[in-house]
């Protein structure tokens, strides 16, 4: 039994669920692992169901139950989020979706669910036969925390595999970790007394002598491989069971006598602490990305909003902690951003130099973020750290020198008295933390602890991979680029006097030499830790997530609606109120004019300016508020925008397409009604540039282009419009063929196509039934559709134009007006009425003489610039009387056009442009007729809008209408007057 | 309209008393429930919507609401041959939600009458009028009132046809 | 008679489809509604409701920990648990706990019974 009272709230809710599921979903293809997306996929879809179950969707219930299952198992890493998986997870979120629609339709659930929960099953099932095994390697996972237990009692016990695994180089390993970990802590320990002005040092450091570091290090690096191979190989041979159980009871034995290693319980302003740090270190390695594909990349532009957005977050956050010094650090390095962003406007070119120094400072002033960098990308680069930071010495030198410097440029950030406090508390903690995190980057412990979800095999699989990676690593670079840090290390010492910024080229380098490594396996695994690290309680999500959500309130679309036109209501009376205060003055003028002195008139004048300044003062507040209730009805295009990654995806992938999609501007503001009639025809586009834009991957090659296609959707404003761009590198629009085409379709001559211009013919796509699409696919032929596509952008007073460059690239360009509540527009009388002309569809006015107007086929024409503009009367059109007589000499006309149309509207006189507000008509007067609405001018009376579209549509068919009048009849002369 | 009358008589007990606004085109009395009546205008300036159906005179500012206006003596065909414009009245009603304006020649007084003195509307044509538009008849005084269905008057698919019918007897005029 | 209830479920869209039934169905008057045990917690120090209906899962504090807090603080709490979770799996703890039932969301009538009854 279906509750339907309750199926409304069903129906919106789950399709808020659905539309969180999806993008989610897209984003899982990217980073499989990545278990925040999990969760929020889960919730998603836990919602959906108990909300189901609730209202008695049986179908609908089913089908999330089984998924909740399956995202169980992913949630729990007891399954990998394959491809493949991630397409039934995609299709099962359509289906729901399916049944949402049904019932929203029909309040019934018409869409069959069985074949893919039986799809769900199947993948369920083989879960459940493996589960047996995983639950035995989770329990050793589980049991892994106790870190060093586990490496301790290995080491005992695997001493030959060890040393027959990791030869002589782990030793080196090791040592190198050592130092570079002991170097850190040490640059850290300057670095804070430093800053602090006190000795910190003592405490810092006999926590973790450099001895016991490295030896703890050593040990456990070897323990943990050998750990790892032999795991790997009990479970790859499924010969566990006997093994690791004795290994469990051992490992708790052990877990029970070690507990001095957990952290003690945070307190608030540690959180809070935590979480500053924790939000500086992901913004860091932000920065730090930016910087390094500034060096690389064209669009500079783009990278240093980023930056500066990440460095406003840092500087908010840095106020928010009362670290004054630091925050002004920022302000400072903002204005530099920007200057550069000045420079590359003027010269094309940036330098980044302040930009890397500024990175080093800040990685100065907190270590923790050295190890976070080392820790967020691979264990290699930790690795190349170490090496890097070989000569101890100098690289503590360097930081000392960095620190003089500061000093010298009275930019020390001194960290204020009370968070002093916190700071040194703090270290000892972070001290706590980073030795785990030291630790983690070599060993398993750290990832089981926070990521038990990941599947074991593939964790020691991937682990086992890297040590052998690290190993080969080792050898390659131990000899050649061991010694080429030690001497540029050594170079940049010298050199760092000068705080140049070729101190951190070394890093940049070994960054670069490990490139090819950043996608492995490992490093995703690696960073979940790193998120998941305690203090981080607050984990916001990577910049390329980042949505434009907002925090928002629902309100009925009626309400903002009535409030928009109370507002029309009062633009129309402060026009009225204006129309008034001409009349006092007129009014002054007439009593001046019959003889009132001066004296008589005082009052009448100092009523009429205090009148006119009340006006003004409401004209402001007015204008205000129209400007504020529109900005209510505004939604980011996102709103839109983030339902095209899918579209892509799909399109794609029927078109055996590879496609990149690009989305830029999608915070931009549109007025909600657009929004919505802007969706289709930017969806028929973008189907458009994969389907015919984009080429075969094959075809890409041949081209010399990449394989995968690039599709950018841009949207931003310009001036009172909102431009949309849809950009393919694609093969562009054949001119040629569209020659042909136009030819074949007897539209134009020969002699007029090679007259025109690429532009104009590249237009010609947008025409009823002209496509140059060899074959029609089943999504899209180019051509067909694009007559609709531009037909619905005019409805809403936009206009839309292509450029295409053969072989290079297609770009469609939409322009629409911010809000259709209120619009520009040209005002023209005839007779006694006055209209409105939409300045959208406005070309230019010309005042016209009646000896420049010819007839061609029974319609009045002028020749404008080389072509044949038909001119109507708008009397004659409208059968009201003209002022205008006939013979009368000059006129006006205004040229308006659709695009694709242009015609000469006759009118009496043009009083000028104004922005209207556009009231809507009764249905029986909008129906087949010109006018798209009317509005209610300045003295209170109605002007109608016309509706230029359908008045041109008009024109034709009264054309159309003569031409059969005159097949009928005989030629009658009145009509050579009209 | 009916809904009104619906729920007056599950409310007035006593003797089901309805009011009417009264109005006059020529020489017949016409009514209209007085809760639908918005209000009572002397004329205003009417705009002309081109291409709109006969009937309908224009469009006027009702404080800032764009209403159109439909000559009832053109919709109901009761062509009164002269009247003028500056003694004409506007009936504004709102039936069901939409605000129309309707000229009339003349607004009499609220009459009172009792549901029972309704009788249907007569097979015959009252007056050169389709009974269609009739909601039913009474007989006050002397002479009988006549109460309009206006949600009749202004059905669509109705407005439409005679639209249409509009359109063809401009199209004929144009060929002509 | 309708009672006062306080509603703790982590769905909005639950939240507002079991206010749905309990008021036009049940005629009772829901003062109140949280989003996790914390708030649930809160929210019942504050109003006193006659019953809560509680939900299992939920972020922050679950929905057995925060009945057991509430009959801590007011052993008279009559607490209703939804949840589709399974009822053999948590029907006893929630017994033990001291709540007056366990209910499938998706079975209003009995949960309306429920309410009715106690």
């Amino acid at each position: 039994m279906i509750d339907l009272s309750l199926l409304e709230d069903f129906v919106m809710g789950a399709g808020e669920s659905l539309e969180e599921m999806e993008a989610a979903l897209l984003s899982l293809e990217s980073t499989p692992n990545d278990n925040e997306l999990l969760n929020t996929i889960f919730r998603a879809i836990h919602t959906i169901k108990g909300a189901a179950q609730f209202v008695g969707l049986e179908k609908a219930s089913a089908l999330s139950h089984a998924l909740e299952d399956l995202l169980d198992l992913l949630r729990e890493g007891k399954k990998q989020a394959t491809l493949e998986i991630i397409e039934i997870l995609i299709q099962a979120k359509d289906r729901i979706n399916l049944l949402v629609g049904d019932l929203e339709r029909t309040q019934t659930e018409e869409t069959e669910v069985d074949d893919l929960i039986a799809k769900l099953n199947v993948h369920l099932n083989i879960e459940a036969a493996e589960e047996n095994l995983d639950d035995k390697t989770q329990a050793i996972v589980e049991n892994n925390d106790e870190e060093t237990d586990i490496s301790s009692f290995l080491s005992n016990e695997e001493e030959g595999d060890l040393t027959s695994f990791l030869p002589d180089d782990d030793e080196d390993l090791s040592s190198f970790l050592s130092e570079e970990d002991s170097s850190s802590f040490l640059s850290e320990e300057d670095n804070s007394s430093f800053l602090l002005g006190e000795d910190t040092s003592e405490n810092n450091t006999s926590f973790l002598a450099e001895e016991n570091l490295s030896t703890f290090l050593t040990d456990e690096n070897e323990d943990i491989s050998a750990f790892l191979s032999e795991t790997n190989e009990n479970i790859e041979k499924d010969t566990s069971s006997l093994l690791i159980e004795t290994k469990i009871d051992n490992l708790s034995t052990l877990a029970n006598t070690n507990e001095e290693l957990i952290l003690p319980e945070e307190e608030y302003d540690q959180e809070l602490f935590g979480i500053f740090i924790s939000q500086l270190q992901e913004k860091f390695t932000v920065l730090n990305d930016c910087i390094a594909q500034l060096k690389i990349t064209h669009n500079k532009k783009e990278l240093l909003d980023k930056v500066t957005k990440a460095l406003e977050s840092l500087k908010f956050s840095a106020n928010y902690m009362t670290y004054e010094e630091l925050t002004h650090f920022y302000g400072g390095w903002i204005n530099k951003v920007s200057d550069s962003q000045e420079d590359l406007t003027i010269t094309g070119e940036v330098s980044l130099s302040f930009m890397e120094e500024n990175l080093l400072r800040l990685q100065n002033i907190f270590p923790q973020l050295k190890i976070i960098e080392t820790k967020d990308k691979d264990i290699e680069q930790n690795l190349s750290q170490a090496i890097n930071s070989l000569d101890t010495k100098d690289e503590t030198l360097g930081e000392l020198a960095f620190i003089n410097d500061l000093v010298s440029q009275n930019q020390t950030i001194n960290i204020s008295n009370d968070t002093k406090n916190n700071d040194t508390s703090n270290t000892k903690d972070n001290e706590d933390d980073l030795f785990n995190k030291l630790s983690s980057a070599l060993d398993v412990s750290m990832i089981e602890q926070s990521i038990t979800s990941e599947p074991i095999n593939e964790v020691f699989g991937a682990l086992l991979n890297s040590t052998e990676k690290q190993r080969k690593q080792l050898e390659a670079t131990t000899e050649k680029e061991l010694k080429e840090s030690i001497i540029e290390v050594k170079t940049l010492a010298e050199a760092n006097k000068e705080a140049s910024p070729k101190i951190v080229e070394p890093p940049k380098q070994q960054k670069t030499s490990i490139g090819t490594n950043a996608e492995s396996p490992i490093q995703k695994k690696t960073e979940q830790p790193v998120l998941d690290n305690k203090k981080a309680t607050k984990i916001t999500a990577s910049s390329s997530n980042e949505k434009v959500f907002k925090k928002s309130i629902r309100v009925d679309a009626d309400k903002i609606d009535s409030l928009m036109n109370q507002v029309g209501e009062l633009i129309v009376d402060r026009a009225y109120f204006f129309q008034l205060a001409t009349e006092i003055s007129e009014l002054q003028q007439y009593l001046k004019e019959s003889g009132l002195g001066q004296k008589d008139l005082k009052p009448v004048r100092t009523f009429a300016y205090r009148f006119s300044e009340a006006i003004i003062s409401l004209g402001r507040t007015s204008n205000e508020l129209q400007e504020g209730v529109m900005k209510v009805r505004m939604l980011p295009m996102a709103q839109i925008f983030n339902r095209f990654p899918r579209l892509v995806h799909d399109v794609a992938n029927t078109n055996n397409k590879k496609v990149n999609l690009e989305v830029r501007g999608e915070e931009t503001e549109l007025d909600k009604m657009i929004i919505e009639e802007v969706a289709d025809p930017l969806m028929h586009m973008i189907r458009n540039a994969i389907g015919h834009g984009i080429e075969s991957p094959e075809d890409r090659l041949k081209a010399g282009k990449p394989a995968t296609g690039n599709l950018v959707l841009e949207a931003y404003h310009e001036s009172n419009h909102i431009v949309i761009e849809v950009t393919d590198d694609g093969r562009g629009i054949d001119i040629e063929r569209i020659k042909t085409k136009a030819q074949q379709m007897e539209l134009f001559s020969k002699e007029e196509l090679e007259r025109m211009t690429d532009n104009d013919l590249t237009r010609f796509i947008m025409m009823p039934g002209f496509s140059t699409a060899k074959e029609i696919s089943s999504t899209s032929g180019r051509g067909v559709g694009m007559d609709v596509v531009k037909k619905n952008i005019e409805k809403l007073n936009g206009t839309i134009d292509v450029e295409s460059k053969k072989g290079v690239e297609t770009k469609m360009r939409l322009k629409i007006p911010l809000t259709l509540a209120i619009i520009s527009a040209l005002l023209v009388k005839v007779g006694i009425d006055s209209f409105t002309i939409p300045l959208a569809n406005v070309e230019e006015t010309l005042r016209v003489n009646e000896n420049d107007v010819s007839i061609m086929e029974e319609t009045e024409v002028m020749y404008l610039r080389g072509k044949t503009v038909p001119i109507f009367r708008l009397a004659t059109l409208f059968s009201i009387e003209s002022n205008n007589k006939i013979g009368s000499g000059d006129f006006f006309v205004v040229i308006v056009n659709t695009g694709t149309q242009t015609i000469g509207l006759m009118v009496d006189a043009l009083i000028g442009q104004e922005e209207v507000v556009i009231k809507p008509l009764a249905d029986y007067l909008h129906e087949q007729n010109c006018f798209s609405g009317a509005t209610i001018i300045g003295d209170g009376r109605i002007s109608l809008i016309l509706d230029i579209y359908e008045l041109i549509n008009m024109t034709t068919d009264k054309q159309i209408r003569k031409h059969r009048r005159q097949e009928q009849k005989s030629f009658s002369g009145l009509e050579n007057e009209d | 309209m009916t809904d009104n009358y619906r729920i007056r008589d599950n409310s007035s007990e006593k003797e089901q008393l309805i009011q009417m606004v009264g109005f006059k085109i020529g020489k017949e009395i016409f009514g209209v429930d007085i809760l639908m009546v918005q209000e009572i205008i002397r004329s205003a300036p009417i705009t002309y919507v081109p291409n709109s159906p006969e009937f309908v005179e224009g469009v006027i500012n009702l404080r800032g609401s764009i209403i159109p206006v439909i000559d009832l003596r053109k919709r109901l065909n009761l062509q009164t041959g002269d009247y003028k414009q500056e003694t004409d009245w506007i009936l504004i009603l709102d039936i069901g939600g939409r605000i129309t304006g309707f000229i009339v020649d003349w607004v009499t007084d609220v009459i009172k009458i009792q549901e029972n003195t309704i009788d249907p509307p007569p097979d015959i044509l009252v007056a050169g009028l389709q009974s269609q538009y009739i909601r039913g008849v009474c007989e006050i005084e002397d002479s009988l009132l006549i109460l309009l269905d206006f949600s009749r008057i202004l059905l669509v698919d109705e407005v439409k046809k005679l639209k249409n019918v509009t359109v063809d007897q401009e199209k004929t005029r144009m060929s002509s | 008679m309708g009672k006062r209830i306080l509603i703790v479920d982590d769905s909005s869209m639950m939240r507002k489809m079991i206010t749905k039934v309990l008021t036009n169905r049940g005629g009772h008057t829901i003062i109140g509604e949280a989003k996790n045990g914390l708030e649930a917690l809160e929210e019942y120090k504050k109003l006193h409701p006659d019953l809560i209906t509680m939900d299992i899962t939920m972020e922050k504090m679950d929905g057995l920990s925060a009945a057991r807090a509430i009959l801590d603080h007011d052993s008279q709490a009559n607490i209703l648990f939804l949840s589709n979770l399974d009822k053999n799996k948590y029907g006893k703890d929630v017994a033990k706990i001291g709540a007056i039932g366990f209910i499938n969301k998706h079975k209003s009538q009995d949960i309306l019974d429920v309410i009715a009854a106690n």
